[in-house]
């Protein structure tokens, strides 16, 4: 079965970009502009994997990340934080929220690639353990 | 350790302000007063010797007359008790000596010049003896009240016109008194003299201390904040207990902190909105260059490839250079986030070294680490430092010709530990050296081209050598290699600017 992205940030080429990169690994993707859009979209579309820019107008990366930390069918879906900002301090606060990843703009995509093929490898073994 | 950059202290300059002024005061007035009291003893003596010698004139009136010294020896003993009248002389008719008390060699005569002068004036004076400076002598008529009968011939010179009331001179009274006493009393006068000037000076330089010390101390506080305000921390508070003008430049002071933090808050939203807005389109522009590149909207030919290639080498350059620069504004201002901690420099080394070693392998270049086993453990921030080799040993490696050698050596030096790292490259010229750890500055090869780069890389490990309170210098001759040279102070935590996540 096919995994499913959802790529949140208000630039669209950046979106664009990440689309193409994820669908040429064979993954599905789906899209937000912005952190009330990304909120709907999970909702309906319940992904395997976020990734997440934090500088958006209005309701930013962070706020969308407590949000979804603090609801029980969004809690464990993995976040991965895409940003232009490269401080240590935003990057330990993206991971104490409980991001599994920080990654710095401009990215490498084989970067952002393995740390996906990470996340899903990690839970398809948590649930291999479990069963 | 402050008061060591000072090199002429305040202390110093007032001490030598006031120190020589006191000294110069103090000496003049003590020897106004050594010359006044002089003075003053001197004129005290002629009184005396001259009423000495009046009195015993007076006395001996009848002495002389009945030429019997026993008359008047209790009034001489009485005088001669005195110990610094050092001769008493009474002379009667022709310069005769009736009574004689002496206690030093004097020529005994009594002079004709001497006489004459009493003759002459009919009244009492002093002189030098002509044997001795130690001593005065003072002479006095002896008048006699009786009627004239015996005549002046009595005493062999001529007089032409007698004072009318005093009578006739019978006789002359000589009194020599010694100058010991004067001199003793002189040099007490020095003696407290110096003692008043000593006590003065002591006091000038206490007084001194203390001043510069209620003046600097408060002064030297201010320096330190202001220097703590000049490291980029604006939150420390400049206050000065005091009054006077220096409470009123610390108040200044920390009007402009207060000032330049808000400066610096804007400056740093503004670095962060820049970095952000330069730092979005940039990954636009690689992403799609990437995605060009991987094929995924057509096979691009060889040409097409290779343009694509120079789209992303640039935007990574590009990126390289705001990363560098904003970790630079960081780092310049004490926002880096860093942390201090214990470890062995020789691991840490090689773990980078290991790390390098297929970019010098490209290269055909050895890569040597020698480093003491026992080389004590550094205090440093382990990621700011792994920049720093990193860094190093890459710009060795980058401007080493094939076959070259790059060696990293420490030594322990007590206070600090030296690190080396030393190349057989191109070495660089004298007049890049100077420059070489200037932002954006790139050593031009022989054909004049850039090397590749951001230039900012050598700024960066200096700043991060300063912020771990070392040193860092270069060696270099063209044609002979290059040496970088850093320090860390050993064993000493360095204290780093707090943490700083308040920030938005």
């Amino acid at each position: 079965m096919k995994k499913k992205i959802l790529v949140v940030d208000d630039e669209i080429d950046i979106v664009d970009i990440v689309k193409i990169f994820l669908e040429g690994k064979g993954y599905e993707v789906v899209c937000a502009y912005n952190g009330e859009d990304a909120l709907k979209v999970i909702k309906k579309e319940r992904p395997d994997l976020i990734i997440l820019d934090i500088l958006m107008p209005e309701m930013d990366g962070f706020d969308v990340c407590r949000k979804l930390k603090s609801e029980k069918e969004t809690m464990f879906i993995p976040i991965i934080f895409l940003t232009a900002k490269d401080e240590l301090a935003d990057k330990w606060k993206g991971l104490f929220m409980g991001a599994f990843g920080y990654i710095t703009k401009p990215f490498e995509e084989e970067n952002l690639l393995d740390k996906i093929e990470k996340i899903f490898e990690q839970s398809e073994n948590d649930q291999n353990n479990e069963n | 350790m402050r008061e060591k950059k000072i090199k002429y202290s305040f202390k110093k300059k007032l001490f030598w302000y006031i120190v020589p002024l006191i000294l110069f005061v103090s000496l003049t007035f003590a020897g106004v007063f050594i010359q006044q009291q002089n003075k003053l003893l001197k004129e005290n003596l002629v009184d005396r010797g001259m009423s000495l010698a009046v009195n015993l004139a007076r006395m001996s009136e009848l002495a002389i007359f009945s030429e019997e010294d026993s008359f008047i020896e209790p009034a001489i003993e009485g005088m001669w008790s005195e110990d610094d009248v050092v001769y008493i002389f009474l002379y009667k008719d022709k310069g005769k000596i009736l009574s004689k008390y002496t206690r030093m060699r004097i020529n005994e005569k009594l002079y004709a010049d001497v006489k004459q002068k009493i003759y002459n004036t009919r009244e009492p004076f002093w002189q030098y003896p002509f044997s001795s400076s130690k001593v005065w002598e003072f002479y006095a008529p002896v008048f006699s009240t009786a009627e004239e009968s015996i005549e002046d011939s009595l005493l062999d010179v001529k007089v032409e016109k007698r004072g009318k009331s005093k009578g006739r001179i019978i006789g002359i009274s000589r009194i020599g008194i010694s100058l010991i006493n004067i001199n003793e009393q002189q040099k007490k006068i020095i003696k407290l003299s110096i003692r008043i000037t000593l006590t003065l000076l002591i006091i000038a330089f206490i007084v001194t201390y203390l001043l510069a010390k209620k003046i600097t101390t408060p002064i030297l506080e201010l320096a330190e904040r202001v220097e703590i305000l000049g490291r980029g921390n604006f939150d420390e508070e400049i206050r000065i207990k005091s009054s006077d003008e220096i409470g009123l430049l610390a108040r200044e002071f920390d009007s402009m902190r207060l000032k330049l933090r808000k400066l610096n808050k804007m400056k740093d939203d503004f670095v962060s909105l820049v970095s952000h807005e330069l730092r979005t389109p940039l990954t636009s522009i690689k992403g799609y260059a990437s995605i060009f590149l991987s094929g995924k909207l057509g096979q691009l030919d060889e040409k097409q490839t290779e343009k694509m290639e120079k789209i992303v080498k640039h935007s990574k350059r590009l990126s390289d250079l705001i990363t560098g620069l904003l970790d630079l504004s960081k780092m310049r201002y004490g926002k880096t986030d860093h942390e201090g901690k214990y470890f062995s420099l020789g691991k840490h080394v090689q773990n980078i070294v290991d790390e390098l070693d297929i970019l010098a392998k490209q290269k055909n270049i050895s890569l040597e680490v020698e480093i003491p086993s026992d080389l004590p453990d550094i205090y440093a921030d382990e990621k700011l430092l792994t920049r720093v080799f990193i860094n190093l040993i890459g710009n060795a490696i980058k401007f080493t010709s094939e076959g070259g050698k790059v060696t990293i050596r420490a030594v322990d030096e007590q206070d600090l530990t030296r690190i080396y790292c030393i190349d057989t490259g191109m070495g660089i010229s004298a007049v890049d050296l100077d420059k070489i750890f200037n932002e954006f500055y790139r050593v031009k090869n022989k054909n004049g081209m850039e090397k590749e780069g951001t230039g900012l890389g050598l700024a960066i490990v200096k700043h991060i050598i300063e912020i771990h309170q070392g040193k860092i210098w270069v060696k270099s001759e063209v044609g002979n290699g290059t040496q970088f040279i850093f320090t860390l102070p050993n064993k000493k935590e360095v204290k780093y600017e707090k943490k700083d996540f308040s920030r938005r």
